[in-house]
């Protein structure tokens, strides 16, 4: 096989080869984590999460890539194996089912904002749209351009004071991207969004972004924090019965997620989760950049293994 | 004119969306002129409108219309009173009010983007907002208290 078509069958292979193991050390991890998990923050969950997929990328394409135009000679034809076809195969599973996710969710997420746009009221206050529909739905709908929307019926519970710090919790999640970091996590192509370690990852990041969103909105002012506490429970109260109701990710039933963050509100301001890797940051992109220059040669030693391997 | 457009936007809303079978023209002509006047019509009082169509087409359009749910009709005297079964403006409400469920809870299409302020809960659960409705209350009377 000549190079051009070589550095494809190689570039998917490896892939789905770091995929697999990247996701594997994810599952492994976070079972041994199982007692710290609640002081994880939003930012490291979600870097858990995706670390699979953009670590596999990253791999392809800062290690293996870079390599294989260094070393491989120019115009020499190779012998390919059956297990780097096989490889190669098994990475378009997961790369479909990450196109298939996304574009479920934009198809999804248009019809929702098209018909939320014929139900809003023309004369919609501050930034949000309140929309004449049954659910009490409250939310930041979409991901690149989000529309904040709200249900008469919800806003109409709600007192002033409360109905603007419901505004300011939205605001949050639109300040902090959450809705395109939640279409990262939907359209992220990895085998751990397949087991019960990549839900559980998802379902943390969810809460943890909503707890974020909540200290964001209210900081230390009491009197914000109790009516935020006050318009979730007139919300929740009106969910009542709407079990059914499962948006994105198929997320469980949430009253604990009510329950800890009304009790969140009211004992006060909560210090921000730990960051440990930030602080590691720098020291560990100056390690990585040294690692993938002298990982390059014993990759490509690795690669040309794996091409002849079965062959 | 913007109560007619009104109309047929509901009427269209509702063909296009296949909740209803769909009307035909003479159908939507009906409709239209039932749901614009204030009180109930029989057969004799739309062909007021309609005069050049016969008595008893008139009487079967208003019948389809009724068996697809679009009208209500009580007796009156000999004759049957027809009315719209709710307002255009209530029509096109609770029809994409409607769409609104289905788009999120129906499984396939409940993918879409969005952070909501709160998910799902469980009638069982009405105990425990109780709890923490008191708690807030608690609170709210603290933080008047310390304000007076």
């Amino acid at each position: 096989m000549s190079r051009g078509p070589l550095t494809g069958l190689v570039l998917l292979a490896v892939f789905s080869l770091a995929n697999a193991l990247l996701s594997a050390a994810v599952v492994i991890y976070w079972r041994a984590m199982r007692h710290r998990r609640a002081t994880w923050g939003a930012d490291g969950l979600l870097a858990l999460r995706l670390l699979p997929s953009v670590g596999s990328l990253a791999i392809v394409f800062g290690v293996v890539l870079p390599g294989f135009l260094a070393y491989e000679p120019i115009g020499m034809a190779e012998v390919v194996g059956p297990a780097i076809w096989i490889l190669a195969l098994l990475s378009i599973v997961p790369l479909a089912d990450g196109l298939q996710r996304t574009f479920r969710a934009a198809k999804a997420t248009r019809a929702l904002l098209d018909y939320c746009g014929s139900a809003r009221d023309r004369s919609a206050h501050q930034d949000i749209e309140i929309v004449e529909v049954m659910d009490p739905i409250v939310a930041v709908v979409g991901s690149i351009h989000p529309r904040m929307v709200a249900s008469r019926r919800a806003v109409s519970e709600c007192t002033d004071i409360e109905f603007r710090q419901i505004v300011n919790h939205e605001r949050a999640h639109l300040e902090r991207r959450d809705n395109l970091r939640l279409l990262a996590i939907i359209m992220s192509p990895d085998i751990l969004g397949w087991t019960a370690t990549g839900a559980e990852i998802a379902r943390r990041w969810r809460l943890a972004s909503e707890f974020e969103a909540d200290e964001r909105a209210t900081g230390a002012d009491r009197a914000k924090r109790v009516a935020l506490a006050a318009a979730l429970i007139k919300v929740a109260r009106l969910a009542i019965g709407a079990e059914r109701v499962r948006p994105t990710l198929s997320m469980p039933v949430a009253l604990d997620d009510i329950d800890g963050r009304v009790r969140a509100l009211l004992s006060g301001p909560q210090s921000a989760p730990s960051h440990k890797a930030v602080g590691w940051a720098p020291a560990v992109v100056a390690l990585a950049a040294v690692a993938i220059v002298a990982a390059m040669h014993p990759v490509h030693r690795f690669v040309e293994l794996l091409v002849a391997l079965g062959g | 004119m913007i109560r007619i457009r009104l109309c047929r936007l509901a009427i269209a809303a509702e063909v296009a969306l296949n909740r209803r079978a769909p009307l035909g023209p003479l159908e939507m002509k009906v409709l239209e002129f039932v749901w614009t006047q204030e009180c109930e019509l029989t057969v004799r009082d739309v062909q007021a409108a309609f005069p050049d169509l016969a008595y008893t087409t008139l009487m079967t359009t208003l019948d389809r219309l009724f068996q697809k749910r679009f009208l209500t009709r009580r007796l009156r005297g000999r004759a049957f009173a027809y009315a719209g079964r709710r307002s255009p403006g209530d029509a096109l409400g609770e029809l994409i009010s409607g769409q609104v469920t289905d788009l999120l809870t129906d499984p396939k299409a409940s993918s879409a983007i969005l952070s909501t302020l709160v998910r799902a809960v469980a009638s069982k659960d009405v105990a425990l907002l109780d709890e923490l409705d008191e708690l807030v209350q608690a609170e709210a009377a603290r933080l008047r208290g310390e304000s007076k």
